[in-house]
């Protein structure tokens, strides 16, 4: 097997080389230890096997980054056959900075210059054999994007390991002998050239060093050394080499033949970073991605979410039926499941458009044009140009999603700012927090929705912007920063190909990482909602009310002429089934159509019982009457019992041991129980709330039961407002904060450290409310104006923003 | 010979051409300067400012570069 890794500098269009190259067959994986990805493939050609590796795209190989990091340790560690080195033909000079670089690892290098119709369109005029015998190895023209190149680059590949490396040097002149002694001198075993250590050694580069057992101290002599004989500074010198010598290449292999004209991208950074339109413009490119992914997405689940519906029917037709309130545990268990992993999938058609399109700014090279508008803002609050996008997914409007938000944080290079992104995205508001809002606003601020909606969708941001000014002062004080410099690639066209892989994989990612675990804290909930279970003397009334219920049907169905057929319970309570059952479908179904083959299905299934589900004679009618008002029993029985079961269940204590600290908030444990229970997925808390309230009246609504109990105010329902707004999302973004960070701390810090905040708000501004006796919306602008100057404020405090030499903090 | 000016790179005009000197930077910053072509002697150009004044823009070696002000600062350059 030929091992392969593929190198290039950023922007160079190494992802859709590699795209080119592998097609769907790669995998994505992170490397061992770090959130970069790994995106591996398998191919074969003629034969032989081959592996490729993408590596990180990088500038150099020093320890600038984090990808830079694992690019070096990749080279040095894995020993790959051979390297690919992909450089961007329209702009050579730059890139042979690395491939310089490369080339001194010894190991044979197929150097691809994609990019050669801008290089042409730019009257660039290579001499590509001249190239190839300069640098001794083989180089191959490409066009990533439009598929060019494939099989050249493959012949290459089989060629190039059949030779040795040839051994291009780069003179560095009066640092040779210097070169020389320390290629004598470091014994490493590897199959790495000498030389390349013993220029890394005099780059001082740490990983190096060690390896090779010289101290920092000895290293720093050398430099004096060499500074007094020479006058050279060895690292700006060895850059200035490398530099000349990719000029003197370039002038060697390049002609330009047309005038230098503007280019595309400086014409289009013209408008698109022009002081009065760089903000119009951003604006309207986030506008445009929130409408597509968040409100088109959501409507698009619409007509997805039929299927899943679908699914769900089929799953609970397999599970043992409900002898009518008697629900078998295992039944209840599958359907808890089902609602928990369809919750997540509901939300597919977002993320898949969503990530498409984040993949489409990124290729384009918006994304660090966004850093430079708006660094300026973010850097006061510690956080970085390019937190932007994480936090407008996170949802800077009503409802985003924390989930692509945290994992768009990956490309931040100032490690405390991504740390601080991370971990203020989640204050941003979810998608899935909006339904509990707008039952509580329905239940207690009907004439004022909007305005507090206002309020709540705003408010957001000068929390997450106060958070993160605060714990880059605190936690993260001694984390590493990074200098600010970056580049504004050149605009490039997205291929379909590439985005829509880009998309699928960030997906699958998803699904995979978080479904697991989801699924896994859903059976927790599940049984901690489930036991103890409700008491004896309860059963005894439930079973009672059953009793009567079923009687009363009895008493009915004996005056009919169907008095044969309805005597048996077993018959009762598969009508009863039969009827829920065909009444779900009825309401997903889509068209009449659909209905009528819904209604053929029922009376080819069930001849003798369809009569009573879709009666015809007016005895069928008045038995399908009662088995209307049985079933409506049966439900509102069965929603006593979950009640009574949520009341004394292990999560209903527990909400009721919280009771005493949350009671400042004016909680009351069956709010404690939703709030818990909602953790797993957001939506989860309507519904508790919904359940726990059940009143048995079936026509009433949730808000208007929750409104007419009577033991909450407005002001009740804003300190439940401050807290939903602070708490994090779910469980999902939880995981994705521990892969982001890589780290089980953080992910605890994230949890526990909002929640405390959103008690300690709720409390404070419910006793500030309760003490100056002001009306809910009067609270609520309290703490809207609270925020906002705390963000101001945050905003003018002046920290530390230098911290280059920072380390970790372990 | 015209007499040249020698100012820091975080008080260039834009459109101003200059020569890029030396620079006081240690460490991590020095080393990506030197990888993102900032080299002692290399032309740089004064390209924009953000809308919100900072960071700039500039071109070196042929490509967009921004930086913050803060880290321009360190940088001298010689106008030509």
């Amino acid at each position: 097997m030929i091992k392969i890794a593929l190198a290039g500098q950023p922007n160079c269009g190494k992802s859709t080389i590699f795209t080119m190259l592998s097609g769907v067959n790669q995998h994505i994986a992170n490397y061992p230890g770090v959130t970069v990805d790994k995106k591996t493939a398998h191919l074969s050609h003629s034969g032989e096997k081959i592996e490729i590796v993408d590596l990180p795209g990088t500038y150099s190989f020093s320890s600038f980054s984090l990808e830079e990091r694992v690019a070096k340790d990749y080279l040095i560690n894995e020993n790959p056959d051979l390297i690919i080195n992909v450089i961007d033909a329209s702009n050579i000079k730059r890139s042979l900075y690395l491939t310089f670089q490369l080339l001194e690892l010894g190991k044979p290098v197929v150097i691809i210059l994609n990019m050669m119709d801008v290089a042409k369109r730019r009257g660039l005029e290579i001499d590509v054999q001249k190239f190839s015998e300069l640098l001794k190895v083989r180089v191959v023209e490409a066009v990533g994007s439009r598929n060019i190149g494939k099989k050249e680059i493959l012949s290459s590949i089989t060629e190039a390991h059949k030779h040795k490396a040839t051994g291009f040097e780069i003179n560095y002149e009066e640092l040779e002998p210097y070169i020389a002694r320390y290629t004598e001198k470091i014994k490493i075993s590897s199959e790495i050239s000498p030389r390349w250590f013993a220029i890394k050694a005099l780059e001082a580069d740490e990983a190096v060093l060690s390896k090779a057992g010289i101290t920092k101290e000895d290293m720093d002599e050398e430099y004096r050394r060499i500074h007094s004989e020479h006058q050279i500074d060895i690292d700006s010198f060895l850059a200035s080499v490398r530099y000349q010598s990719a000029d003197y290449l370039y002038h060697k292999c390049v002609k330009e033949t047309s005038e230098k004209r503007e280019t595309f991208t400086s014409r289009a950074d013209r408008v698109i970073l022009n002081r009065w339109l760089a903000f119009p413009f951003l604006a309207g490119v986030i506008y445009l991605v929130y409408q597509l992914s968040i409100v088109l997405g959501y409507k698009l689940t619409n007509y997805t979410w039929p299927y899943l519906a679908m699914l769900k029917n089929f799953i609970i037709s397999v599970l043992p039926e409900p002898q009518f309130t008697d629900v078998p545990i295992l039944t209840d268990f599958g359907i808890w499941m089902t609602n928990s992993a369809l919750a997540l999938l509901n939300y597919v058609p977002i993320f898949l458009i969503l990530f498409a399109l984040i993949a489409i700014i990124e290729d384009i090279g918006y994304m660090p044009r966004i850093a430079f508008i708006l660094d300026r803002v973010f850097k006061r609050y510690g956080l970085h140009g390019q937190s932007t996008l994480p936090l407008v997914l996170g949802g800077a409007f009503v409802g985003g999603c924390a989930v692509p938000g945290v994992m768009a944080t990956k490309g931040i290079a100032d490690e405390r700012a991504r740390l601080a992104t991370i971990l203020t995205v989640p204050y941003m508001n979810c998608l899935a927090k909006v339904p509990f809002y707008a039952l509580l606003l329905g239940a207690f601020f009907e004439g004022q929705m909007t305005v507090m909606m206002f309020f709540i969708s705003t408010v957001t941001i000068f929390i997450a912007l106060s958070v993160a000014r605060l714990i880059t002062l605190t936690f993260l004080k001694n984390r590493e920063t990074a200098p600010f410099v970056m580049e504004l690639p050149p605009y490039h066209l997205p291929t379909i190909k590439g985005v829509v892989l880009r998309a699928f994989q960030r997906v699958w990612v998803y699904i995979k990482k978080v479904g697991s675990i989801v699924l896994a804290v859903a059976v927790v909930l599940f049984m901690l909602l489930q036991f103890p279970g409700v008491s004896a003397d309860k059963q005894a009334e439930i079973r009672k009310r059953t009793d009567a219920a079923v009687l009363k049907f009895y008493i009915t169905a004996e005056a009919t002429q169907y008095h044969g057929i309805l005597k048996e319970n077993e018959t009762v309570y598969k009508l009863i089934n039969i009827y829920n059952t065909y009444r779900a479908q009825k309401m997903t179904a889509s068209s009449s159509a659909a209905a009528e083959r819904i209604d053929a299905a029922l009376q080819a299934e069930y001849p003798e019982l369809a009569g009573f589900i879709i009666p015809e004679n007016d005895e069928q009618k008045l038995i399908n009457r009662e088995i209307r008002t049985i079933s409506r029993t049966g439900q509102t029985l069965l929603n006593d019992m979950k009640s009574e079961k949520i009341r004394n269940s292990f999560l209903g204590m527990f909400g009721r041991s919280l009771e005493p600290i949350t009671q400042f908030a004016g909680f009351d444990w069956r709010v404690n129980v939703a709030f818990l229970s909602s953790f797993a997925a957001r939506e989860s808390a309507v519904a508790t709330l919904g359940s726990i309230y059940e009143t048995g009246k079936t026509d009433q609504r949730a808000e208007e039961a929750i409104s007419e109990d009577g033991l909450y105010t407005p002001l009740h329902a804003v300190a439940m407002l401050i807290f939903m707004i602070l708490t994090p999302p779910c469980i999902a973004t939880m995981i994705v904060v521990r892969i982001q960070t890589g780290s089980y701390g953080w992910m605890m810090f994230a949890i526990f450290f909002p929640m405390i905040l959103g008690v300690v708000m709720a409390s404070v501004f419910f006793k500030i409310g309760t003490a100056f006796n002001l009306t809910g919306l009067q609270t609520m602008l309290v703490f809207y104006v609270s925020m906002a100057v705390t963000a101001v404020a945050a905003g003018l405090f002046k920290g530390s923003s230098v911290n280059w030499k920072g380390g970790y903090l372990k | 010979m015209p007499e040249t000016k020698i100012l820091k790179l975080s008080e260039m005009k834009t459109n101003e051409k200059a020569r890029i000197k030396s620079y006081s930077a240690k460490g991590l910053l020095k080393q990506k300067l030197y990888n993102m072509g900032f080299i002692p002697g290399s032309e740089i150009l004064m390209v924009r400012t953000a809308p919100l004044m900072d960071p700039i823009e500039v071109m070196v070696q042929n490509y967009f570069v921004t930086i913050r002000r803060t880290e321009a600062k360190i940088i001298e350059v010689e106008l030509i």
